[in-house]
């Protein structure tokens, strides 16, 4: 995957303000059909073959945010207000949670291994050599590797004492962990296949063309912010970390967008935990199933439905974070509207299936709000979450292995007799070799008892959707674990 | 004694300036000792067109857009000599 910054985020999040900024200051209706030639006027450098298409990637990227989706507009003469307008009168967002620019798909070749002009076609041929399959000979003095046999096992590139051996990725296919993009076969075009896609968002990550975008609602969560509606923020415990400040100086900044109230997601996060723990109880403890998984990472819940089937049935019933912390704000008040606001795609998915939640954001996506309202966070006084307090347990759910350790924490509390031992498998990030491995431990007698999958590598602060380095993330979220507690009684 | 200053604005710390906290244990014993870094409040320059941020002040001297943590290294660098 590309890093964390790079200039197709910075893009995105640049554009995504602006489009923010312009809509807040009553502009956007009038100005948005000049973004895209502002962002490249005539002699400027392009980024591609001309600044033409330069302009077309932007004009579409602009579409991606305000959550059109792309493959469904046959009519290219539609200027952007006429897709302003229709983002602005939806009542709801939809499905599928991606879509693909295809004027920005590079219609990358087919993945493979590829011989270069360093190849000194040498008598020792390692390559030829080490070909396990026999695919490669040297003719006219450089090697050839047979495509139709090449398994792609790497060894000829590893062997090569020149380094003429390289692997050639599609970026996309190559990190799509359950391989649901695949090429158009006239066009060359990337397509997903959403039979398979899970949602993980890492294409939308990877694609070095910003060719994959998730569809945006940040016109439908700003049109409500301006209308003055009683729009209450649930924001996830990645959120620690994301912004600078404190993390209950973020809280002002949301109340300061607009936002009437602040959940925090780390209270639903104790009670999956705590209900997770009852589960197991019940149905580990008794012996009467083997094993129980996590089911608070939707696309992780999504790859047991669509790629491990057998899995399914240990995946726990209790609801996610989110629809806790959402069904409460709900219960609370009735007539509000939700945003849940994390790290995450697969989030847009569940949320768009459950009518607590009515708007997904990204902690990026949250940032250019924050751009465009021209807050200065660290500036802010602190203020406190409208929700309960969560613990240590909650906070610390968007770290690997945060929830294996909630659900420990809870079922040592409920079950004080220590008869149940928690033994927990950690699969940390979703990729093609751990998805191999799901499939196989179904047939193998395992020694663990609870299965914890987190589609992103390092737990949900490796998000498609976060601003800060796991790493810092992680550090801050385990300082604030343990600050400021109290244990309230969890009575919702 | 090389003073560096990194803007912890909501916009440089939102484009990519988060990732610029590490820049302490990315030096070495010896290159620690050369330089100073401070992270400051929003020093105001996207607001005052003097670029894109997230901005850097090595002594005194402005970079903008610096969204890589080992560019900002060698930067540094490149400075100590």
């Amino acid at each position: 995957m590309l890093a964390l910054n790079n200039k197709v985020n910075y893009l995105k999040k640049s554009l995504a303000a602006e489009l923010l900024k312009l809509f807040f200051d009553d502009e956007l209706h009038e100005k948005i059909n000049m973004i895209p030639i502002e962002r490249v006027p005539k002699f400027s450098q392009p980024i591609d073959c001309c600044i033409f298409k330069d302009r077309a990637m932007i004009r579409n990227k602009i579409m991606a945010l305000l959550g059109i989706n792309i493959e469904e507009e046959e009519d290219e003469t539609k200027d952007l207000s006429f897709f302003l307008e229709k983002a602005l009168n939806r009542k709801s967002v939809d499905c599928p949670v991606l879509t693909v620019i295809d004027i920005a798909c590079h219609s990358c070749e087919k993945e493979e291994y590829y011989v270069t002009d360093l190849c000194q076609g040498c008598s020792a041929r390692p390559c030829e050599s080490n070909c396990p399959i026999g695919a490669i000979k040297v003719i006219n003095g450089r090697a050839v590797i047979d495509q139709t046999k090449c398994v792609k096992c790497g060894r000829c590139k590893d062997m090569c004492p020149y380094n003429a051996i390289v692997y050639k990725p599609v970026p996309c296919e190559s990190n799509c962990p359950v391989d649901a993009i695949s090429r158009d076969p006239d066009t060359g075009k990337a397509k997903i296949d959403y039979d398979k896609c899970i949602y993980c968002g890492k294409c939308t990550k990877s694609c070095p063309f910003g060719a994959i975008m998730d569809r945006s609602q940040i016109i439908d969560v700003a049109k409500n912010l301006k209308n003055g509606k009683n729009v209450i923020a649930l924001v996830a415990p990645s959120i620690v970390g994301q912004f600078p400040g404190t993390i209950l100086q973020t809280l002002s900044a949301l109340k300061k967008i607009g936002f009437s109230k602040v959940y925090e997601v780390a209270y639903g996060a104790d009670l999956t935990a705590k209900n997770e723990a009852e589960e197991l109880i019940e149905k580990v403890g008794s012996g009467n199933q083997s094993m129980l998984c996590n089911s608070c990472c939707p696309a992780w819940v999504e790859t047991a439905k669509k790629h491990v089937p057998e899995l399914l049935k240990f995946v726990s019933n209790t609801p996610t974070p989110m629809a806790f912390t959402a069904r409460m704000a709900k219960k609370d008040e009735p007539s509000s509207i939700t945003v849940f606001i994390g790290p995450c795609i697969s989030k847009k998915f569940e949320a768009i299936h459950n009518s607590d939640v009515d708007y997904v954001l990204t902690f990026e996506e949250l940032g250019a709000f924050f751009m465009a309202n021209g807050i200065e966070i660290s500036e802010l006084p602190e203020n406190e979450f409208d929700s309960p307090f969560s613990t240590t347990a909650g906070r610390k759910f968007p770290i690997s292995g945060g929830v294996t350790e909630a659900v420990e924490y809870y079922v040592n509390e409920i079950n004080n007799d220590n008869s149940l031992k928690v033994r927990a498998l950690k699969v940390d990030g979703l990729n093609k070799k751990n998805i191999s491995m799901l499939k196989r431990i179904v047939k193998n007698e395992n020694n663990f008892n609870f299965l914890e999958v987190m589609a992103c590598e390092n737990g949900c602060v490796g998000g498609p959707g976060v601003i800060s380095n796991p790493k810092l993330t992680r550090e801050k979220i385990k300082t604030y674990s343990t600050s400021k507690l109290k244990n309230e009684e969890m009575n919702y | 004694m090389l003073e560096v200053k990194i803007c912890t604005g909501t916009a440089c710390y939102v484009m990519g300036g988060s990732d610029l906290f590490f820049i302490e244990e990315k030096l070495s014993d010896e290159e620690r000792k050369k330089v100073k870094v401070e992270f400051v409040p929003c020093l105001g320059y996207c607001k005052s067109g003097k670029g894109k941020p997230p901005f850097v002040l090595v002594n005194g001297k402005v970079y903008e857009k610096v969204i890589d943590i080992d560019v900002l290294i060698e930067i540094l660098r490149e400075n100590m000599e």
